[in-house]
């Protein structure tokens, strides 16, 4: 089903592994990679064969070097911007996915490639990843969901300081942090991934769906408010 | 308590003046020439001091600081001066670090954020056990647990203000804004605060300079509008 020019959507026994596919401006995220996403995503939503997403980066630079600054100049009147960031709310239905979800980096992951892994529900690395938010530094913010989701993974201090320096995080401080939860070799990633992530797809799809809602609907809420959605959602599996 | 600000660090070297302290920080709030607050200094003085005044205005003060804050501790820093350090973003320590939360050990209880940012800060068991035990954590313990980002000495923490003040000065603040949002709002509304305030980012100058000097390939001069 690949008539996407930015995004390359593959089936494999069980999982969708998404390769953003624009190699030659190592993967820089454009309004074009934004809609062929939300496309695919919509695909791995309603497709039961589906049990899982892995998003990887084509080529050897990296997974993605961030958003695609050419294209910011022809931005529209903010009232716009604003209209479109929420016609389609891409980054919601990435965290929202009933379905778990991986990301396989390598090399450079800036801005919103950083954005993109850290909506998914894990993270695999190969040595060489290296991730930074450079925002800041270029007088912006990030805008792919980076200042809720990375404090919530690596905590409010690291994620400041990574969003207001722009500083380089590599892959084994990254390790560390809690933000990547392993470390392979570049020539496997791809592999092991896939078979990780085919692993974990091989439970039950529906305890995975609600144990993924439970844990991050629950975290939003009191204490009381999360055990009354726990109880309620593991009744569905009774 | 004077605040020396050149190079967009505004540079606060905490003594034994509380009452000072929120004057100078609501001053600091006003300058448009701050981008970013190094707190350093006398960590053990301002806690005396901050315990004798109970007001909690200067950690307020503090903490309603639109620019990131950085803290460098050296020294003791307890009770109350542990509550002010909880109210800077990123914390940095040298060796001679010891942190202390011992307030309920005396029959009181925090005042000044203790119980609420702590558990922010370093999750709830952590908490807990230094709150109940009043146990004295040194520099190595307290990056362990995530208290403070890095051992440094102070021209470490010079460096990474200076990263900050590097960075667009409007920009800086809602990035501020938008992380400190992330511990009160669900996810979904911390997204609509964080894009409001990237699309409010459009009106600014600095965005055009900061796109300009990215296609030049030079440092981005920016005014902070």
């Amino acid at each position: 089903m690949s008539a996407f020019e930015t995004v390359r959507y593959e089936k494999r026994d069980g999982v969708a592994v998404v390769t953003l596919c624009r190699p030659e401006v190592v993967n820089a995220f454009n309004v074009r990679m934004r809609d062929e996403l939300s496309e695919a995503l919509s695909a791995v939503h309603d497709d039961d064969e589906v049990r899982g997403l892995l998003i990887v980066g084509d080529g050897e630079r990296g997974f993605c070097a961030g958003a695609d600054l050419t294209e910011f100049g022809s931005a529209p009147s903010q009232a716009v911007a604003r209209y479109v960031r929420w016609a389609r709310d891409l980054w919601s239905a990435l965290s929202e996915l009933p379905k778990p979800t991986m990301a396989a980096v390598h090399g450079y992951c800036f801005g919103s490639g950083l954005e993109i892994a850290a909506l998914c529900d894990l993270r695999i690395a190969s040595q060489d990843a290296v991730f930074a938010l450079p925002e800041a530094s270029l007088g912006l913010i990030p805008a792919a969901g980076g200042t809720q989701s990375l404090p919530r993974i690596v905590g409010l201090p690291r994620a400041m300081e990574l969003a207001l320096t722009g500083r380089r995080m590599t892959s084994g401080e990254a390790v560390r942090a809690g933000f990547v939860d392993w470390l392979v070799p570049r020539e496997q990633l791809h592999i092991v991934a896939e078979s990780r992530l085919r692993d974990v797809a091989s439970a039950p799809a529906e305890a995975l769906a609600l144990a993924k809602r439970a844990a991050n609907e629950g975290s939003d809420m009191t204490l009381a408010d999360g055990l009354r959605l726990e109880r309620r959602l593991a009744a569905r599996l009774r | 308590m004077t605040i020396d600000n050149h190079d967009g660090i505004a540079r606060l070297t905490l003594d034994a003046d509380a009452a000072a302290l929120t004057g100078a920080l609501i001053a600091l709030d006003a300058d448009a020439d701050a981008r970013v607050l190094l707190l350093s200094g006398d960590w053990s003085a301002i806690g005396g001091s901050l315990r004798e005044s109970a007001d909690d205005g200067p950690v307020a003060a503090l903490a309603a600081l639109r620019i990131p804050v950085v803290a460098w501790v050296h020294g003791d820093c307890h009770d109350e001066a542990f509550e002010l350090a909880l109210a800077a973003d990123i914390r940095l320590a040298d060796e001679s670090a010891a942190f202390r939360m011992a307030h309920a050990r005396d029959g009181r209880l925090p005042s000044h954020g203790g119980t609420q940012r702590l558990p922010r800060a370093v999750g709830r068991g952590q908490a807990l056990r230094l709150l109940l035990t009043g146990e004295t954590l040194d520099a190595d313990e307290a990056l362990r647990v995530g208290l403070v980002h890095d051992i440094a000495d102070l021209e470490d923490a010079e460096a990474l203000a200076a990263g900050i003040a590097d960075a667009g000065p409007v920009a800086a603040r809602y990035v501020k804004e938008a992380i400190a949002a992330s511990t009160d709002l669900p996810l979904r509304e911390g997204m609509r605060l964080e894009a409001d305030l990237s699309i409010l980012l459009h009106s600014t100058a600095d965005r055009e300079e900061g796109l300009r000097a990215f296609a030049e390939k030079r440092k981005p001069r920016f005014e902070g509008r």
